[in-house]
């Protein structure tokens, strides 16, 4: 016979399960007072770690808590069964257990299994949750959590901050709409990848600012959380703000490429339109390159990836040009050259720029963020500027994209300033081919040893050679010049290498059938390194022969005029011993008189051929070293007898200067006589010295009628005469400028001091000779 | 004692005449000369003491003629004196190698110490 109850024990004692049995204890009134152990199955002891014999027999109205063993009675009294889990402390630990309990008989049956270990994870995964989401409101990021399906169900509060949503708003899938919609795509796509494989998501995108408007870069980074069997219980994510690192890489990116386009483009214009066309839309929605000449601004480029708006701003420019007279903007960054940077256009902002209503209605209409001008400027002009303009992207300027925008404002200075250089040289490139092809004068391109590399027809004629000959390498170029300008020639070449250029020197070429022609040469080094010049070559043979007649003519006026004079002379003075023999005083008088009115007249010849002298640049000293004061003495013992006038010496210097003794007489005759001749009434001129430094200075002084000041500069010009003497005195108006020239070209200084009715004082300064010397 | 020999050479006539009268009055022999072609032969033919000459003359010039007189020793050691109008004549004939030179114009008193320095 089958024991049933045997079988029963086995069958519980193989389960893994808790198995126990309770019987019902009644008082009189048929109450429950307590429910006793009756059975419990192996495992069951092993759960609650006793050995059964002891737990059977064991009352539950001491060992559980109260409202446990409520929950028990409960069964026994209403034979409804439960389910759940049930806590109870066994020997001071906490322990959990899922129970099944049913009505048996008058007592229950409950199936039970330990889930204390499974409790104290979900505890602590709770509470890891509760520690976590207490940390992403103190991280700088934006958090977000996702169940492992991907639907969001928590942000931290900066992430509502900044996009200026509401949970419910954002939950699940509401984050897309934050997305820049050029970017939504990609995240998308790869956050689904990253559901599906559970690999880490990592993409940069922009996120709308909530506030502002303005999309900014994030890094957006999700890592999944799996529990102890490896599976994903929840994704991790965070939006990292980096829009500083994403603009500071584009801003560099974008300087070296627009550096490279700038450098690389002979045309700048083009240039400056491929770089604005370059900045738009990473660097701003806007950006215009204004170029400016000192008067008027023109667009020199302008960019927006919509070409209409382009369009549109190029209309705009045409119908509303810049106003250099404008306080703000570009007119001012352009009239200061200091840059201006707006991080955000307010609303008083504009109204406080605009002058219209039209005017607010347009700003308003191109919707402005923010806007930075930078000037284009070189060391000493400021040649344009760049306006960068944000609009719909929202994006705000700092400080950074100022240092951005100055670079490249440089760069574009030097290509501009590069390109005006260029045009220059071709300019002058296509000046000097001009020159060359006309053939008016000579030009040659020598090599480093002076050998001519190639040379226009004019230079070829010049020399009496033909190009043919010259291409046969038949000219023999040693021949060509003559030896006595070999020296200034070889001196000429030290100069050009020198100091770049060889001043205008004048020189003679042997030509081929052995005549010599003068000529004018001009050299200027091309590179100093290969040692190539060139050479302008200018055929003076007319202009000599015209210097020649001139001086021949100057010789030849000055004996023509001198020759009848000096007949006159002759025969006055003979016709004077005559009439002296005769004993005619009267007469004798008047002769004499004749003869000092002859010399006067010769005087002015003497003057006239100096002045014409002075114009030719000929005039010439014999310098020689003597004492000044004896030459003073001599001018005035000369002077002296021809004169009522006292002539009065005071405190003569006994100096050395080196001059032409001649000339520095005629300079005092000039002076004395002029002091004479202008104080008519006066008694005596005083002549005087003064040694100041390393200058001695002569001083005539007169009492005569003076001058204006207004004159006073004017009477060492030519021919100049103060309009209200030239009446009352004769002269040609020369004496002064012979006697400045004379003085200047030995190093000195004339000048005067006069006040009219008192009298004038002329000074002229000399160097004086060093004793040592 | 016979006269000095003075010969001028100048083609102003009245700068010849005066000098003439000036010299004559001294009881100087004057050959007055107002053209210079032959002077070479003329001085050669009959050597004078001094030779006043001016510098530009129709025919042969001035510093020609002392080159030429200075470079014979039949004539080198004829003192010669040559009229100069201005600073680059005396330059002139100092190259060509005259001995003095009077500049124009001159006094008379002037011409007659020039020529007894020479005498």
């Amino acid at each position: 016979m089958l024991n049933i109850e045997n079988i029963w024990t086995q069958v519980h004692d193989l389960s893994t399960d808790g198995f126990t049995l309770f019987q019902a204890n009644r008082d009189a009134s048929g109450k429950i007072i307590d429910l006793v152990r009756t059975y419990i199955n192996k495992s069951g002891a092993t759960i609650l770690g006793a050995d059964a014999k002891k737990l059977i027999g064991e009352g539950m109205a001491n060992a559980y808590p109260e409202e446990v063993f409520a929950r028990y009675k409960a069964v026994v009294e209403t034979g409804e069964p439960f389910s759940d889990e049930i806590s109870r402390e066994i020997e001071g630990t906490m322990r959990w257990f899922r129970v099944t309990a049913v009505k048996v008989e008058d007592g229950f049956g409950a199936a039970f299994i330990d889930t204390t270990h499974q409790h104290q994870l979900e505890t602590q995964l709770r509470e890891n949750e509760e520690y976590l989401r207490n940390i992403t409101e103190s991280i700088p990021q934006l958090v977000w959590i996702t169940r492992p399906d991907g639907y969001h169900e928590f942000y931290n509060q900066r992430w509502y901050e900044y996009t200026g949503t509401t949970f419910e708003q954002a939950k699940g899938e509401g984050w897309n709409h934050v997305f820049h919609p050029n970017d939504q795509k990609e995240a998308w796509k790869r956050w689904k990848h990253s559901l599906k494989t559970g690999e880490p998501y990592e993409i940069e995108y922009r996120l709308k600012n909530g506030t502002t408007g303005e999309y900014r870069w994030f890094l957006g980074r999700a890592l999944p959380i799996r529990n102890e069997k490896g599976e994903i219980i929840r994704w991790f994510g965070t939006c990292t703000d980096i829009q500083g690192q994403k603009i500071a890489t584009e801003s560099q990116r974008f300087l070296a490429e627009a550096s490279k386009i700038l450098s690389a483009s002979r045309d700048y214009r083009k240039a400056l339109q491929k770089v604005a066309q370059l900045a738009v839309p990473q660097i701003s929605d806007w950006i215009s390159i204004e170029l400016y000449d000192g008067n008027s601004v023109e667009l020199g480029a302008v960019a927006h990836v919509d070409p209409d708006k382009v369009k549109w701003a190029k209309k705009l420019r045409r119908e509303r040009p810049i106003n250099m007279n404008d306080t703000t903007g570009v007119p001012y960054v352009l009239k200061t050259g200091l840059p201006v940077l707006y991080p955000l256009i307010t609303e008083e902002v504009i109204k406080a720029a605009v002058k219209s209503e039209e005017e607010l209605r347009l700003i308003k209409e191109i919707g402005f963020t923010s806007v930075l001008i930078v000037p284009i400027k070189t060391k000493d002009r400021i040649l344009g500027a760049v306006q960068f303009v944000t609009t719909d992207s929202k994006r705000q300027f700092n400080d950074n994209d100022q240092k951005m925008a100055e670079e490249l404002a440089g760069r574009i200075a030097l290509t501009i300033q590069n390109a005006s250089y260029f045009e220059e040289i071709e300019q002058r490139e296509h000046q000097l081919q001009m020159l060359y092809e006309s053939n008016l004068i000579g030009v040659a391109y020598t090599g480093s040893n002076g050998t001519v590399i190639s040379a226009n027809d004019a230079f070829f004629s010049l020399i009496g050679y033909t190009r043919k000959e010259f291409e046969k390498n038949d000219i023999k170029w040693g021949n060509l010049i003559p030896p006595e300008y070999k020296e200034i020639e070889k001196n000429k070449i030290k100069e050009l290498m020198e100091t770049g250029k060889a001043i205008p020197f004048e020189k003679e070429y042997i030509r081929k059938d052995g005549s010599q022609v003068p000529v004018i040469v001009g050299k200027t080094l091309i590179n100093k390194r290969a040692g190539t010049s060139i050479s302008f070559i200018l055929d003076i043979t007319e202009r000599k022969k015209l210097e020649a007649r001139k001086d021949e003519f100057l010789g030849i006026a000055s004996h023509e005029l001198k020759t009848p004079l000096t007949s006159i002379k002759g025969y006055v003075q003979i016709l004077e011993r005559i009439i002296q023999e005769m004993g005619d005083d009267k007469a004798r008088t008047l002769v004499s008189k004749t003869n000092t009115y002859i010399d006067k007249l010769n005087s002015l010849i003497v003057d006239l051929l100096d002045v014409s002298k002075i114009q030719a640049g000929k005039l010439q000293f014999s310098l020689e070293k003597f004492n000044l004061a004896d030459v003073v003495k001599e001018s005035i013992h000369a002077i002296q007898p021809t004169t009522n006038h006292k002539l009065v010496l005071k405190s003569p210097i006994d100096v050395v200067v080196e001059a032409d003794k001649h000339r520095l007489d005629q300079v005092l005759a000039n002076l004395i006589t002029n002091a004479i001749k202008y104080s008519p009434v006066g008694r005596e001129v005083i002549i005087s010295m003064t040694k100041k430094g390393s200058t001695i200075q002569v001083n005539v002084q007169d009492f005569g009628i003076g001058i204006e000041k207004q004159y006073q500069r004017l009477l060492f010009q030519r021919f100049y005469r103060v309009e209200a003497s030239s009446r009352q005195f004769s002269g040609l108006g020369i004496g002064l400028y012979i006697t400045s020239e004379i003085i200047t070209r030995h190093g000195g200084r004339v000048w005067l001091e006069s006040s009219p009715g008192v009298g004038s004082t002329f000074h002229f300064s000399l160097p004086i000779v060093p004793e040592d010397n | 004692m016979t006269s000095k020999h003075v010969l001028i050479c100048e083609d102003d006539t009245g700068i010849l005449d005066v000098a003439s009268i000036v010299l004559e009055s001294k009881g100087y022999l004057v050959t007055a000369l107002a053209e210079s072609t032959d002077i070479i032969a003329i001085v050669k033919s009959n050597i004078p003491d001094v030779i006043l000459l001016d510098l530009w003359i129709a025919g042969k010039q001035g510093d020609e003629i002392t080159r030429e007189l200075k470079a014979d020793p039949v004539t080198e050691n004829i003192p010669v004196i040559i009229f100069s109008a201005n600073k680059d004549t005396e330059i002139i004939a100092r190259r060509a190698g005259a001995d003095d030179y009077l500049p124009k114009p001159f006094d008379i008193d002037e011409l007659e110490h020039i020529i007894e320095k020479y005498l």
